[in-house]
């Protein structure tokens, strides 16, 4: 008498590449958004304070960011203001901002500014935020918890 | 004859199947490092925020007697790394911002008002991270309303020509 046939076996095959399609379309999209939303700030050394309130965007509101940055080949030179990813001096700065406020009474100034500069820097934003009537002002610092001692 | 003796009968060679995980692993990697290095740059960022007085600006209306609840200055201490900080002019008893800070709550705990302005007159040799310190330290201590004290004149120019 002849042994029981073993079932039918189907043939299994799991075709991944259409979840390596998808998951490389998400990665792209997620590299190119995050790119946008993170423009506006560039890597900087910032001060530290400990009392500084999370960065929340929506609360933040309507913004313009200037960066303030040293150049490390040549720390001695005066530092760049960089709104976005453009590098523009005090009068086209000023000029941003007026326009700023003249579409949005409330918009607010954020500066970042290194920590090793003279705050003369810093000094010539708040200026212009002054001249140009707006009143927002708001410092990015890093949140982290250590003595600072004179 | 049951209805199945025809399967029965040309049975089909069996397949071994093994997904090929290598191409997801290679995947979710390059996920795993990009969302690695993205949060390290804004996991820790904060802000502190201040208002500008409205009474500046252009054609700003007329001079206003500005009355301090507390008025800090901060001047270059010799040698240019180090800051001195000075209370209504004189200078602050200790040597830090926590001197700094034990006074300033020293005053709230006396009754002052926590909404009362504080200026900071800041020499603009004086580096940021020294500013924000001390803006810092009025916040610790309760101080609401921090500002600063603006000369009329950009003082960028002279600052860069005497960097070192």
């Amino acid at each position: 008498m002849a042994a029981p046939k073993p079932p039918d076996a189907t043939p299994l095959s799991l075709n991944l590449a259409p979840m390596v399609d998808v998951v490389m379309c998400l990665i792209i999209f997620f590299m190119l958004a995050t790119k946008l939303v993170e423009r506006e700030n560039l890597p900087l050394d910032l001060p530290a304070a400990s009392t500084a309130r999370e960065a929340d965007k929506r609360e933040l509101g309507r913004r313009v960011v200037i960066n303030v940055q040293t150049d490390p080949s040549a720390p001695a030179r005066p530092p760049r203001y960089v709104i976005g990813d453009r590098p523009l001096g005090l009068p086209a700065i000023a000029v941003r901002l007026e326009r700023e406020h003249e579409r949005d009474a409330q918009v607010r100034c954020v500066i970042r500014a290194e920590r090793e500069l003279p705050y003369a820097y810093v000094e010539s934003l708040l200026l212009i935020c002054a001249r140009t009537g707006i009143a927002n002002v708001t410092f990015g610092v890093a949140r982290e918890e250590r003595g600072e001692r004179p | 004859m049951s209805r199945h003796g025809a399967d029965f009968a040309r049975p089909r060679p069996t397949r071994e199947t093994t997904p090929n995980l290598a191409p997801m692993v290679d995947v979710v990697m390059v996920i795993l490092i990009f969302f690695m290095l993205g949060t390290s740059f804004a996991a820790r960022e904060g802000v502190l925020s201040m208002q500008l007085p409205a009474d500046v600006g252009p054609g700003g209306g007329a001079t206003v007697t500005i009355s301090p609840a507390v008025r800090i200055s901060l001047q270059p201490a010799e040698g240019g790394a180090g800051v001195r900080l000075a209370i209504e002019g004189r200078p602050l008893a200790g040597h830090g911002f926590d001197d700094l800070y034990r006074y300033l709550k020293g005053q709230i705990d006396r009754g002052a008002d926590p909404r009362g302005r504080v200026v900071l007159a800041v020499d603009p040799t004086v580096r940021y991270k020294h500013v924000i310190a001390t803006f810092n330290a009025c916040a610790r201590a309760g101080f609401e309303n921090v500002q600063f004290a603006l000369s009329s004149a950009d003082r960028a120019a002279d600052v860069s020509d005497g960097r070192s």
